[in-house]
């Protein structure tokens, strides 16, 4: 893990801009995983010193939360909606396309960090599923060739 | 049929403010915040108002909890769309956010907010930022900041995303979400009207139900009532998914007939097969035979039909379906989304997906559909939300109806649709595909 990742400097703005404010524990989680792609250790123990809440209750809300990360996710999440429109649709035919096509199951990455295939639940958009979400963009009406295709070309944008 | 809700749906300039104004935007706004409180109060409670969310309570009544002593009231926005098939707040918030807000702005003013959280479900970014656009646009206008239309003390408005986690669709777990913990549904009492986020009087509004009050405002309670049945007003978008030839977003006056709605106004059945069930209202609602469609889209004659209307949310079924497999797939729903609470939710969720794993995988055994249906009431009987009191509804509501199917499984180890690969005389190549 290269250092400047964790420049914990670079939470001060953030602490700055929530300081006092009623309930902001999940914006400032939010931000500072935007800043660092996850939440490692040292950003939570800082962010508990500058927010004045325990560890324990910023871990606890840390793991509640599914879109909180941990650990280093993927470069490119492909989330999958597994819900009951989309499986009526044949969300299954793109989870096995993309399992194969990527050589992992799904809830896994890649060997190379690029790619991990989640199981997701509803993703509002039920009427032209199946669908799956890549970084706040939601790909509709997916067939198996439509999801080998975004994959394709993420891997060249590499 | 004239369209309220969706009406600038094709409307991509109705986006931005000023093309909101052009399509008569804001002038509900306008004229409410002249208006005496009781008097708007007065409207919506002639317009028979329901909340859209699901619970369906009348919107008059819940303003009319907030007690009368001076504390400081907060407005929440409930745009934590989850509920497996509901897709309608997401389109409303990204195609139309102006008549959002103006609802938002007519409910702060009548109910005395000074504070107005929107909180939007964290993997809807693009809503997000479309009502952030527009909160940002307004304030520009002078429509939110000091001197809004003329009123003292405007309300201060804030997006708040969540971070993924359905329970918090439910109100009290979005309030402690709001206030940065976990989504633990809270026990009522106090309601929220009395002590809600923060400790202060709140009210929670669906996206849906908000976005209706422009279009009563400007139209009179009155004449939205007459939209709909004689207890319930106005129109409601009807998401329409599954097996249906087109699926979407349907705008329709309440009581429209349920079984028009997917035969005519849905295209019908995709690929000439014939519906074999449909959930009526999201997810976590009984499921009704096409034989029980014949009744109005309604809270009342959706319940009178053995169902309930919920989030409008309707999902078709075609006849090569499996409907344990349905129930098997909610199930895994409800387990992972369980808050972890309370003992009957966070145990009953996990056994009934145990159960139903079983049956699906062959491993059935007899006395497992007793074992079924007790562990589903006593997960409606004991749970502290309604996430745990509904979540048995779709394997109980299939069991009741489709017990055929289930004995099929566990005693002749048979998936009557040819659904359940486990149990395909083919292994690994299921005729229809795994729901």
């Amino acid at each position: 893990m290269a250092e400047d990742q964790f420049d914990l400097a670079r939470l001060e703005p953030i602490l700055k801009k929530y300081r006092g404010q009623e309930g902001a524990l999940i914006p400032v989680l939010q931000e500072a995983q935007n800043l660092y792609g996850y939440l490692p250790e040292e950003v939570l123990v800082h962010l508990s010193r500058g927010l004045k809440i325990p560890l324990s209750r910023i871990y606890g809300v840390a793991t509640f939360y599914t879109l909180f990360h941990l650990s280093p996710p993927g470069k490119y999440q492909l989330e999958l909606c597994r819900s009951i429109s989309c499986a009526l649709c044949g969300s299954e035919r793109i989870f096995r396309a993309l399992e194969k096509e990527l050589q992992i199951k799904r809830g896994e990455t890649t060997a190379d960090g690029l790619f991990t295939i989640q199981e997701v639940e509803c993703l509002a958009t039920c009427g032209m599923g199946p669908v799956m979400r890549l970084q706040d963009v939601i790909y509709e009406n997916l067939t198996p060739a439509k999801a080998r295709k975004i994959v394709e070309m993420l891997r060249k944008k590499g | 049929m004239k369209r309220y809700l969706t009406r600038n749906f094709d409307h991509p300039d109705a986006k931005t403010i000023a093309g909101y104004e052009k399509t008569g935007g804001y002038l509900a706004a306008r004229k409410a915040l002249q208006m005496r409180r009781e008097e708007i109060l007065g409207v919506v409670k002639e317009s028979n108002l329901h909340g859209r969310g699901g619970a369906g309570f009348p919107v008059a009544l819940k303003w009319s909890f907030l007690p009368a002593n001076g504390r400081p009231r907060v407005l929440v926005v409930n745009g934590d769309e989850g509920e497996p098939g509901t897709f309608k707040d997401r389109q409303l918030m990204e195609q139309d956010p102006h008549q959002l807000l103006e609802g938002i702005l007519i409910a702060a003013y009548a109910i005395q907010a000074h504070k107005v959280y929107i909180y939007i479900r964290g993997e809807l970014g693009a809503a997000a930022r479309m009502m952030e656009n527009a909160i940002e646009e307004a304030r520009r206008k002078g429509y939110i900041g000091p001197s809004c239309f003329g009123v003292d003390h405007p309300p201060e408005v804030i997006v708040r995303r969540g971070a993924g986690a359905y329970i918090c669709g439910e109100e009290t777990a979005l309030l402690e979400s709001l206030e940065g913990r976990q989504g633990f549904p809270r026990i009522r009492p106090p309601f929220p009207a009395l002590v809600g986020a923060f400790g202060q009087p709140t009210i929670i509004h669906n996206v849906e139900t908000l976005c209706a009050l422009g279009h009563i405002l400007r139209m009179g309670g009155q004449a939205y009532a007459a939209l709909g049945t004689e207890r319930e007003g106005g129109t409601r978008i009807f998401g329409v998914s599954g097996h249906v030839e087109k699926p979407g977003l349907y705008e329709l006056p309440i009581g429209f007939n349920f079984g028009k709605l997917i035969h005519e106004v849905a295209g019908g059945v995709r690929r000439g097969k014939k519906l074999k069930a449909v959930f009526p209202g999201g997810s976590s609602t009984p499921v009704l035979l096409p034989s029980e469609l014949d009744c109005p889209l309604s809270i009342e004659g959706v319940k009178k039909a053995g169902s309930a209307i919920g989030s409008g949310a309707v999902i078709a079924m075609d006849q090569t379906t499996c409907m344990v497999q349905v129930a098997w797939r909610l199930a895994g729903f409800y387990q992972h989304e369980s808050c972890g609470q309370c003992v009957p939710c966070r145990i009953g969720t996990k056994r009934l997906l145990e159960i139903l794993t079983r049956i699906t995988r062959g491993h059935g055994q007899e006395g497992d559909l007793g074992l079924l249906r007790e562990m589903g009431q006593v997960l409606q009987d004991s749970s502290r939300c309604g996430l745990g009191q509904t979540c048995p509804n779709a394997a109980l509501s299939t069991l009741s109806k489709f017990r055929g199917e289930y004995e099929a499984h566990i005693r002749e180890k048979r998936c009557p649709a040819s659904a359940c690969e486990a149990l395909s005389p083919r292994r690994g190549k299921s005729r229809s595909g795994r729901v």
